[in-house]
């Protein structure tokens, strides 16, 4: 029988070959292995994070120092409401820091804020630092898969010293949290 | 031999070209049936405990880790240095998670196989037929299909090998007389020990067809059964034995009822459904291949009882698992059958032309079955394999896209579950954080494992969407599908936000639960200072109860017991006290009656005292994995 001329050496030797055949096939390609949708808006925006820079509508000044971003006197924020904060509502936040010029300059600044043309109540600042400007949302203004929120400071500083920029507040981020 | 002397070593005679050519035929039929019949086997992909081997290369570091990956006891105590570890650690380290070459190994050890079967029992038999015959109805049985398509099957195949590469060359011993043949019997003997337990039966399978054939031959198989001694004790002293569950082995009355649902096995595939007329149809063969036992052996014609007696050896060690029937095993025993068959076929087939159409008729119509049942399953395998390859490399691209986040996956139902998701297939590409969607346990139903273990809860799914810790794909399909922004437009809107009942404190996804005072977290655990607070879903039930699982530093409770103390929404529950080697801990405290019902408490756990390591400036209390209210 045909067995009876088999070698060991070329049983490996078939082995081996076939092997050699594929031994070419690495990782498989994973490219094509998911059907990705476009990226989505988020519920809070970190100013100077990339991914969600086109959520910061007008009124947003270059990122600087890679963390933070002056505003004009006049903001705007595109945000997702978070998960059943139709049923719930939310709170909007927005955290910012006054710096020690913009106080001494202007005394105090005042900031308003409306979602979707409703107006929530505005906040007066008088002293420099670290800051937040938090409001409740109530569900009717988050019905929609995204929200539209604009800020409005009472008071800016002029452009002056070579800056051409009229400024407001050093924006952190700003977010609506559900409850 | 047959006790008719036949050999096949006979003398080249006119016609010899026409005789080879048959000869070669006859070798390679069987092969080339195999690469049709189990063809899609090719095209497999990994799945269950595949995984698990193809995570060894990660556990390898040194030369120590290595030997420890190669033959420490895993999976219920199995060492199979050759069929699954090296398989697995060479093969995954050249190619990756590319199964073909793994199936291209497997098809061609069993068409080794095959060739083995096929050439021993013309040997035996006399007669090339049988010895086709016996490779076709071996390879047609269903219990090969599992092997066949499935890599961690592999030990089967690779057993079989060595058993008939072995028995090959006794027969070549005792034919010829030379001593290599002996030697090389034992080196492929000795080498099965790494392919499969069941290699221990070989020396009694020698010991039966020299007794029973070759009777001079008897005293030169006995020393075989001193390695099989040896393996024994070896593998009972350092793999641990199975007191519990499928894998434990019972010794009782159940037995030959395991032996007999084997047999029925064994002639009736398993897709067929009960009562068919095939069943009775195996139910008559199995009636022939007995009475043509009984007839032989009337005749002083050893040789079936040999073929039944390498069925019942090499089944003897699974018996005794009552719990754990499983048709693959059936792949070594059935080679005793095949060659019976093949026996019984060339018998009648010489006998006349009468007694050969009832014994071909016999043989096609199991054959027939056998096919239809090893397509079918083959099939559903395969494509199991390949659903299970979808997710698993989809799951591998979601992490390359998205590395910072959570993957939750929607759609798995209980086949991908069980033998894919359930095996940490993920973490080969570096992606542990995957989960089940909320609600998918209760989807996939009750199994014998906790799915809900690979569920993420609806509280903390909610918050991970909130704050972009999560995408969200949808199984089922070619590929991985996107569906973030859907899911949280639709399912997401109608789930609980109720914090979960368990929170493993490591878990980043779980960190908005913790108070601050928790330190960094660690390898599936956090350290907390003097005291910690944490919020969760509160009690269901008065009978639930608060269990805290971590360690502590084995010296700080050497000399002095540590106690621990719990609230609940400020209410003190009482003290602990975790003495010297309650490291680890996992203790639990009733809760006060008056947390029933709220849908979210808050927890403060206290370390009686602190201490610090060196090189750590911390003041650490207690580590915890996790805390939860059942």
């Amino acid at each position: 029988m045909a067995i009876d001329a088999i070698r060991p050496h070329l049983l490996i030797s078939v082995w081996l070959a076939a092997l050699s055949i594929v031994s070419g096939c690495r990782a498989p390609d994973l490219s094509d292995r998911t059907e990705e949708e476009p990226p989505q808006p988020s519920t809070e925006i970190l100013v100077a994070a990339p991914r969600t820079s086109s959520q910061l509508l007008s009124g947003w000044y270059p990122i600087e120092h890679n963390s933070w971003r002056w505003t004009a006197g006049k903001f705007a924020v595109l945000l997702r409401p978070p998960i059943g904060a139709a049923v719930k509502g939310a709170t909007l936040t927005l955290h910012f820091t006054l710096p020690g010029i913009v106080i001494s300059r202007l005394g105090s600044v005042t900031l308003s804020a409306s979602i979707q043309g409703s107006r929530l109540a505005p906040q007066t600042y008088r002293t420099e630092g670290k800051a937040m400007y938090a409001r409740d949302v109530p569900p009717s203004s988050l019905s929609g898969n995204t929200v539209r929120i604009d800020f409005e400071l009472d008071k800016v500083m002029a452009p002056g010293e070579g800056d051409t920029r009229e400024l407001g507040v050093v924006a952190d981020r700003v977010g609506l949290e559900a409850k | 031999m047959n006790p008719e002397g036949r050999s096949a070593a006979a003398p080249a005679a006119p016609g010899a070209r026409i005789q080879t050519l048959a000869s070669a035929a006859f070798c390679l039929l069987p092969p080339l049936l195999c690469f049709v019949l189990y063809r899609r086997g090719l095209t497999a992909w990994f799945q269950a405990d595949d995984f698990a081997w193809l995570s060894l290369r990660s556990q390898v570091h040194d030369v120590r880790s290595l030997l420890h990956v190669l033959f420490a006891p895993m999976a219920q105590g199995s060492i199979r240095p050759l069929s699954e570890r090296s398989l697995f650690l060479v093969f995954e380290s050249v190619f990756g998670v590319n199964a073909l070459p793994f199936r291209i190994c497997v098809f061609l050890t069993q068409c080794a196989n095959l060739t083995l079967l096929a050439a021993t029992t013309k040997r035996l038999a006399g007669s090339g037929i049988a010895g086709f015959c016996a490779a076709i109805l071996w390879l047609v049985n269903n219990s090969l299909v599992w092997p066949m398509v499935w890599t961690s099957a592999y030990n089967q195949i690779l057993c079989g090998f060595f058993l008939l590469s072995a028995f090959w060359c006794l027969l070549l011993y005792i034919e010829t007389g030379r001593r290599a043949y002996y030697l090389w019997q034992w080196t492929l003997f000795l080498l099965g020990f790494g392919a499969l337990e069941i290699n221990v039966v070989y020396p009694a399978l020698a010991a039966l067809y020299t007794y029973l054939c070759a009777r001079k031959f008897f005293r030169s198989t006995l020393p075989l059964f001193l390695p099989s001694a040896i393996f024994t004790v070896v593998h009972r002293s350092v793999a641990p034995t199975q007191h519990a569950g499928p894998y434990a082995f019972h010794f009782d009355r159940f037995i030959p009822a395991t032996l007999q649902d084997y047999i029925y096995r064994v002639l009736v595939p398993f897709p067929v459904e009960p009562m068919n007329v095939w069943k009775g149809l195996a139910c008559l063969l199995g009636a022939a291949l007995g009475s043509f036992i009984v007839v032989r052996t009337w005749r002083k014609d050893w040789l079936p009882v040999f073929c039944l007696g390498w069925f019942v050896i090499v089944l003897a060690p699974v018996l005794p698992l009552r719990d754990h029937f499983s048709g693959y095993y059936l792949v070594l025993p059935s080679i005793g059958l095949a060659m019976l068959a093949g026996y019984a076929l060339a018998r009648a087939w010489r006998r006349g032309l009468a007694w050969g159409a009832a014994a071909v008729l016999f043989a096609a119509a199991y054959t027939a079955t056998m096919i239809k049942a090893d397509r079918l399953e083959v099939r559903w395998l395969q494509g199991r394999s390949i659903a299970i390859q979808q997710m698993v490399l989809g799951v591998a691209r979601a992490h390359q896209l998205h590395p910072a986040e959570a993957i939750l996956l929607d759609g798995v139902d209980v086949q991908l579950f069980r033998a894919g998701m359930y095996h940490h297939p993920f973490s080969i590409f570096g992606a542990t954080a995957v989960y089940l969607a909320p609600g998918s346990a209760a989807r996939i139903g009750p199994l014998d494992v906790s799915v809900e273990n690979y569920e993420l809860p609806a509280g903390p799914t909610v918050h991970g969407l909130d704050h972009d810790q999560i995408v969200v794909y949808q199984v089922g399909g070619r590929r991985l599908k996107a569906i973030t922004s859907t899911y949280i437009n639709t399912i997401a809107q109608k789930l609980d936000t109720n914090p979960t009942r368990r929170v493993d404190v490591a878990n980043p996804l779980l960190a908005y639960l913790l108070g601050p005072e928790w330190y960094a977290p660690e390898e599936g655990f956090r350290w907390m200072p003097h005291r910690a607070t944490l919020r969760m879903g509160g009690p269901l039930t008065r009978a639930d109860r608060i269990y805290l699982n971590g360690f502590c530093s084995p010296a700080e409770l050497q000399a002095t017991p540590l106690p621990v103390r719990v609230w609940v929404d400020g209410i003190p529950l009482g003290a602990l006290l975790l003495k010297s080697g309650d490291s680890p801990f996992h203790v639990s405290l009733p809760i006060s009656d008056q947390s029933v019902g709220r849908e979210q408490v808050e927890i403060a756990i206290e370390a009686g005292r602190t201490f610090r390591a060196s090189g750590d400036g911390r003041e650490l209390g207690l580590a915890v994995w996790s805390v939860e209210i059942r």
